[in-house]
């Protein structure tokens, strides 16, 4: 299984560029895909799942051509959007039936049985008869992402998927797509929470105003960092300053005054000492040196 | 391919999401509900609780009531729930789970629709087991199943599919649901509130207004038009569905499907207008065909006609055609020869064989026309013509005389709409009438000049009918049946031949040697039972109410035999001008709407209910026997009142009446098939015979009506015959209401200038003799006027010029009525006198009619109802008479009605009870021409009548810019409004009643009453200076209390009187106040003009503004 990107655009009718030129090439497993609001990501996203036409360039998914072989490949996809919200009035049940009546199955007795393995997988055969709005927001999730497994898709592609969970569910929803990806599949996630791509990814992207700034494996952004990440120890005087020079980590307040984690090349005139670098410094310093652009994600 | 898979799947869920969906729950359970009532009320609990029987009598009308209600609400609501479907998916990130999977847009949006459907159709079935459950509970009703399943398929899913197409068509166009409700609720108000039966109902998607009525005898009359119309908004409907998948926002995801749909879609939008245009086409190429008949028939306008005196009809019934041959004997009575022989058949029949006396005979058919080429016939000759013709009947070639206004209106009973059939042909089902010109008629048919299709011709007809086994054939004349062969023979000659052909039962009687029939549909007995108890009776009962009409009508029921024929619903006819004879009415029978359920009075289990629980017999003392009787004796006067129920219609805040014509009025069986006067100069001579014979049947008007129109329907004659002679009048279709009073009143003018020198007891004894000597016979008005002349020395005909194209009218001031009782002997009597002008050229006549208790006359024994002793009173131009009438007995009350004159209203009632006794007075009955005419005013005294120059009124010009726009001048009502007691008007309205002041028209403006910003000014011309008594007209409203109820006639009159030492409001308490003239002071003026005003504040409801009286002191 593998996804061909090359030289994918988007222009809506407004004139907005929203993706540029992107070639991409991602093989099976997960594939994290980071970058700023604005950056592009949803709308590669809804190209991928066929629910955008690319302005130009190419996509292929295993071979198929994503605008030419729209209904193979529909086929093929389980999808989560970001702000996932259910039909009034359907039970859980109900609602995961439906997806799975849609993504073909037409066998009853199938079909029951993979609605309900896929409730106990998700943590929902209890709630199987309760409305599928009047869930809590986890429940929501992993509801959403049923939706998105109940047909095995050999893509998966899911837009900021452990937004607003409790680290508990955060973790479990991570492992969760860890072991779906090990099945010749390709999970593309998509996030504002860096961790989730470290913790998960063996490539990734990073997107930035419609364009590809990096691709390659979260290692090797984090390698870009290695010597980059400080560990400053400020007076209160000196906090606004570095706060002014520096992309800022974190900021600890001790009784000496504060303890700031910046990503930097030097930090001339302060007192401080390097720290290992993960992929969120990464992603900071990429972002603050490699295209000299900050953004606040 | 299509994935039957995908679309259930949506559709089940789509379903089940809007099954949940609250609104559609509240609207599922109020239609329920309603309907629920509905039924109970109508079918179980109204009619003193038998039941509704317009919509009980006919079981298939039980399912189609209950989905035109529910089709109107529903189609509501699927607006909302259908656009709710794109409005729900705008909400992306829900729908983008939906629209990646692997489908294609044209599975989703068939999907959804099917969803919605099956929801609605979910309600349908519960409503319709609603009502079949109140089906299965009505007593005397059958279940009508295969209705249930017509009507859900012709109202229901065409409407569904429509306007869920519609809805998503819009809402996919204009994507805001907000707008896609106001544009189609704003098209579901137009085509309910106003687009209605217009353009031949062709915008009216829910059905409301296309007849969709099914009868028992021949199912829909109009199958193939409804099927057109319902399949036009089907195909639509499937249309906009089908573009819609095209418009739908989601990646396609087979381009196949694409085309599909908009191939599909096109051909269903292709198809869908093809239909309509074919609907709209049909009624054109109608009216196409009926102009060029009616152009053909004006080409042989001169072309006079033979007179046939045989027909010897054979009539082929095969399937849904007619196969005939006709052999004629006609004769040329005319006294020049014919040049041309031609004869009318209907276009839809095809001669394909013509011969005379036994040789074959070429001829030429132009549309209706059949022209023997070459034939010609010497004045006296005789020939035998044969016919041979088969094919079906156009009905579009009957009643060319209406026009396609009238045509084409709605025919609705109940809340239900009728199609309207002339003809049936069908393999079951027959019914054919001459207007069908189903048989050769001599004559080019009905035209715009040419109305001898209207005249008639007695001939003897022979008539054999073969049909299918089973079948009954019914006609006139006496009948031999040798299997399914029928052969009918008249003893007398007749004006025309009907055939109706069906699945009949016969109940038949003997009634005083009249062989009396009644046939109905096998299983549409439903009056047996009913009636068993009186079995023995009925034949009284019968022979007693036709007694009693042949009295009032002064002739004898001239036929050996009288059916009652059950017909399809649908079966309709139209009043005519030149002939008062419906097609309901054959000789010897009458065509009676299937299950009467045109006539309440057929409903004999509700009469009888509603007489046991509300009815006058609910608190007396009567036998079931005896109330069964009285229902009998109601039912039978169904056919012996000339007006059906009264139509009520609001029109700019005022009632408006119309009479509707009694198709069944068995008039036509007495005079129009027996006795034909002739004219052709004058062609409604014969109706005007026919209206002065049928005027003893005539019921008094109800006051309270004519009070609510505003003027009664012989005064709007007269307000007519003001700018219109009798011949305008007759030719102007504007006047078709009014038209049989105008002909009523020249007849009763007409035959007044016989009765001045003959007598009125001479006349009528004349003129019953005259007729009996010319039954079955046509005469000419020469005829008669020499019978006439022979008998009285009478010569109308010199009068007839002007009496038909004069637009003069007299005049009459009538003054001084008095009626007292008087000692005559040792008798009690009633005199009543009064002088009376007529201030006009032209001579005039003045009818004063006294109610009574008691009957006589040539039929002997006494009627049930109160009978009228007319007396007329002639009157020169410009001549003035005193009159005074001498009663014997106890006069009830009396009419002095004005007939043809200017005068309204034109009847002056006078109460006669509890007079006083004058003994003073010297009894006295006769008339004296005097030389002083009635005044109106004396010499000294100035009077300003509402309806003079000198008097205006404010107009309060409120009312919404939408009212302005929507009432046209075309509807504003005649120029007297009713009298509106209960809810004045707004408006100073102007209103005519004998108790108001006038010369010769007695009315008053009227408003509601207010705070005084409106009102009306006598501006009264002085001679001379000085002071003057001021007087004001009062009129007392006797039946109506003050504003806020209580005492009637409660309430004050303010009049303010502008005079030289300032203004005086005078005010008038109503209670204290002379119904009359009421003194208001006397006061100065020294200008040539005094101005008396009046306001409309008041307690009183309203506010009545007359006349306003000066003398000089």
């Amino acid at each position: 299984m593998n996804i061909t990107i090359e030289g994918l655009s988007k222009i809506y009718p407004n004139g907005n560029r929203a993706i540029n030129n992107i070639s991409l090439e991602i093989q099976d497993g997960m594939f994290g895909l980071l970058g700023p609001n604005g950056a592009g990501k949803s709308t590669l996203m809804r190209i991928l799942v066929t629910l955008m036409k690319p302005s130009s360039g190419k996509v292929t998914i295993d071979g198929l051509d994503l605008v030419k072989n729209r209904k193979e490949i529909r086929k093929i996809l389980g999808y989560l959007p970001q702000d996932f919200r259910f039909f009034s009035k359907l039970t859980t049940h109900e609602f995961l039936d439906y997806a799975a009546r849609l993504a073909g199955m037409k066998d009853s007795k199938t079909r029951a049985s993979a609605v309900d393995r896929m409730l106990e997988e998700v943590g929902l055969f209890e709630a199987r008869d309760r409305q599928a709005n009047r869930l809590s927001g986890g429940m929501k999730r992993r509801l959403g992402i049923a939706q998105a497994l109940i047909n095995n898709p050999r893509l998966i592609i899911v837009d900021e998927p452990t937004t607003g969970l409790d680290p508990e569910e955060r973790i479990r929803f991570r492992n969760l797509l860890s072991t779906i990806s090990t099945k010749d599949v390709i999970i593309i996630l998509s996030t504002h929470i860096v961790g989730d791509i470290s913790s998960t990814c063996k490539s990734m992207a990073l997107l930035n105003r419609g364009e590809l700034a990096y691709s390659g494996s979260p290692d090797e952004l984090v390698e870009q960092a290695g010597d980059k990440v400080w560990l400053i120890k400020a007076t209160e005087a000196e906090y606004l300053e570095i706060n002014e020079k520096y992309p800022v980590i974190s900021t600890v307040p001790t009784q000496e005054g504060w303890e700031i984690q910046v990503v930097a090349d030097s930090i001339n005139g302060y007192s401080g000492n390097h720290i290992d670098a993960n992929l969120e410094h990464a992603y900071v310093y990429f972002m603050e040196n490699q295209l000299n652009q900050w953004t606040a994600i | 391919m299509i994935s039957l898979h995908n679309i259930r799947s949506i559709a089940l869920y789509e379903t089940k999401t809007l099954l949940r969906s609250w609104f559609f729950r509240i609207f599922a359970i109020i239609a329920m509900v309603f309907l629920a009532f509905f039924n109970f009320g109508v079918l179980i609990e109204s009619n003193g609780g038998a039941g509704q029987w317009e919509l009980k009598g006919l079981p298939s009308l039980i399912p189609y009531i209950n989905l035109l209600f529910l089709n109107v609400v529903q189609a509501i609501i699927a607006i909302f729930l259908a656009s709710d479907f794109l409005k729900r998916d705008k909400k992306l990130d829900t729908t983008e789970v939906i629209y990646m999977r692997p489908m294609t847009n044209g599975e989703y949006v068939i999907g959804k629709t099917l969803g919605n459907l099956v929801v609605f159709f979910v309600l349908n079935l519960i409503i319709l087991s609603i009502a079949i459950i109140f089906n299965l509970i009505t007593k005397n009703v059958t279940v009508n199943w295969m209705a249930y399943v017509y009507y859900f398929g012709l109202i229901s899913v065409p409407t569904l599919v429509f306007i869920m197409g519609l809805s998503f068509l819009i809402m996919s166009l204009i994507r805001n649901q907000a707008v896609t409700f106001v544009v189609l609720l704003g098209y579901v108000a137009i085509s309910l509130f106003y687009l209605q039966d217009r353009f031949y109902y062709l915008f009216d998607y829910m059905a409301f207004n296309i007849p969709l009525t099914f009868s028992d005898f021949v199912g829909f009359g109009n199958l193939e038009t409804v099927l057109i119309h319902r399949g036009m908004y089907f195909f639509l409907g499937l249309a906009f569905i089908f573009y819609t998948i095209i418009l739908l926002r989601r990646l396609p995801h087979s381009e196949g499907m694409r085309y599909f749909a908009l191939v599909f879609g096109s051909v269903c939008l292709v198809f869908g207008i093809y239909l309509g245009s074919r609907h709209v086409g049909a009624f054109l190429s109608e009216q196409r065909l009926r102009r060029e008949l009616i152009g053909l028939s004006d080409q042989y306008l001169d072309v006079k006609q033979v007179q046939v005196k045989d027909y010897d009809i054979k009539v082929d019934h095969q399937g849904q055609q007619l196969v005939c041959d006709v052999t004629l004997d006609v004769t040329n009575e005319n006294s020049s020869p014919l040049e041309k022989v031609i004869f009318s058949l209907n276009p839809g029949l095809k001669v394909t064989r013509i011969q005379v006396n036994g040789q074959d005979h070429d001829f030429e058919r132009k549309l209706n026309v059949v022209e023997l080429t070459g034939l010609k016939l010497d004045a006296g000759q005789q020939a035998s013509i044969f016919f041979s013709y088969e094919g079906k009947i156009i009905e579009s070639a009957c009643y060319l005389d209406i026009d396609d206004e009238t045509r084409i209106a709605t025919y609705r009973n109940f809340l239900y709409q009728i199609d309207k059939r002339y003809a049936f042909v069908t393999p079951d089902y027959i019914l054919l009438t001459r207007e069908n010109n189903w048989y050769p008629v001599p004559g080019a048919g009905m035209g715009a000049k040419n109305s001898q299709w209207l005249s008639r011709q007695f001939s003897n007809y022979k008539l054999e009918v073969n049909t299918k086994p089973g079948l009954t054939a019914i006609s006139q004349g006496t009948v031999q049946q040798d299997e399914n062969r029928f052969v009918f023979t008249s003893s007398h000659p007749q004006t025309q031949v009907s055939l109706t052909i069906g699945d009949y039962e016969r109940k038949q009687a003997d009634i005083d040697g009249l062989e009396f029939n009644v046939y109905v549909r096998k299983g549409h007995d439903y009056f047996s039972a009913f009636f068993e108890e009186i079995k023995d009776t009925i034949p009284s009962v019968v022979a007693e109410a036709l007694q009693d009409f042949e009295r009032s009508v002064d002739m004898y029921y001239p036929f050996e035999r009288f059916s009652l024929v059950e017909v399809p619903i649908q079966y309709y006819s139209y009043d005519r001008v030149l002939s008062g004879a419906r097609e309901q009415m054959q000789p010897e029978m009458v065509l009676f709407a299937e299950k009467g359920l045109l006539v309440g009075d057929a409903d004999f289990y509700g009469r009888m209910e509603g007489r046991r629980r509300f009815g006058p017999d609910a608190s007396q003392e009567m036998t079931p026997q005896e109330k069964k009787i009285q229902v009998l004796k109601n039912f039978l006067s169904s056919f012996t009142q000339e007006q059906g129920r009264p139509d009520f219609q609001r029109s700019q805040g005022q009632v408006q009446i119309e009479e509707k014509p009694n198709p069944y009025y068995i008039f036509p069986l007495f005079y129009n098939y027996a006795y034909y006067i002739r004219s052709d100069q004058w062609p409604v001579t014969d109706r005007v015979f026919e209206s002065y014979k049928k005027q003893g049947t005539d019921s008094p008007r109800m006051g309270w009506m004519r009070d609510m129109q505003g003027m009664s329907e012989n005064e709007q004659g007269n307000l007519a015959l003001l700018s219109q002679s009798f011949e305008e009048i007759l030719k102007d279709p504007k006047q078709l209401q009014i038209v049989d009073n105008v002909i009523q009143l020249k007849g009763k003018a007409l035959f007044s200038i016989i009765k001045r020198k003959a007598g009125d007891a001479e006349f009528e004894d004349f003129l019953f003799n005259y007729l009996n000597e010319i039954k079955f016979k046509t005469a000419s008005i020469e005829d008669f006027n020499n019978a006439v002349y022979d008998r009285f020395g009478i010569d109308l005909i010199p009068y007839m010029e002007s009496w038909f194209s004069s637009k003069q009218l007299p005049a009459f001031l009538i003054d001084n009525i008095n009626a007292v009782n008087v000692l005559d002997g040792d008798q009690l009597k009633t005199m009543v006198k009064f002088k009376v002008s007529n201030t006009e050229g032209v001579e005039g006549i003045i009818s004063v009619d006294f109610r009574l208790g008691a009957a006589g006359g040539r039929f002997g024994g006494m009627g049930g109802s109160a009978e009228t002793i007319s007396k007329l009173i002639h009157l020169e131009g410009n001549q003035t008479k005193e009159v005074s009438f001498l009663l014997s007995g106890s006069p009830r009350g009396a009419s002095i009605n004005t007939l043809t004159s200017r005068n309204i209203p034109s009847e002056i009632r006078l109460p006669l009870e509890n007079l006083e006794e004058d003994k003073k007075a010297v009894p006295y009955e006769g008339e004296t021409v005097v030389d002083i005419p009635v005044r109106i005013a004396e010499e000294n005294e100035i009077i300003v009548d509402n309806e003079d120059p000198g008097f205006v009124v404010t107009t309060n010009d409120e009312g919404s810019l939408l009212r302005k726009l929507l009432i046209t001048e075309e509807e504003t009502t005649s120029r007297y409004a009713g009298f509106s007691g209960w809810r004045p008007p707004r408006n100073w309205t102007l209103t005519a009643n004998s108790a108001f002041y006038g010369a010769y028209i007695r009315s008053a403006h009227y408003i509601s009453s207010g705070e005084g910003d409106q009102k009306a000014q006598w501006n009264i011309p002085l001679s001379e200076r000085g002071f003057y008594d001021v007087y004001a007209y009062v009129y007392k409203d006797t039946r109506r209390g003050g504003r806020r109820g209580g005492d009637s006639n409660a309430g004050e009159y303010h009049y303010i009187i502008h005079h030289d030492d300032g203004d005086e409001d005078a005010t008038v308490d109503l209670k204290t106040a002379e119904e009359g003239w009421n003194h208001l002071g006397a006061f100065y003026f020294s200008s040539d003009t005094a101005l008396v005003e009046m306001t409309n504040q008041s307690q009183a409801r309203m506010v009545v503004a007359d006349a306003i009286k000066l003398i000089k002191q």
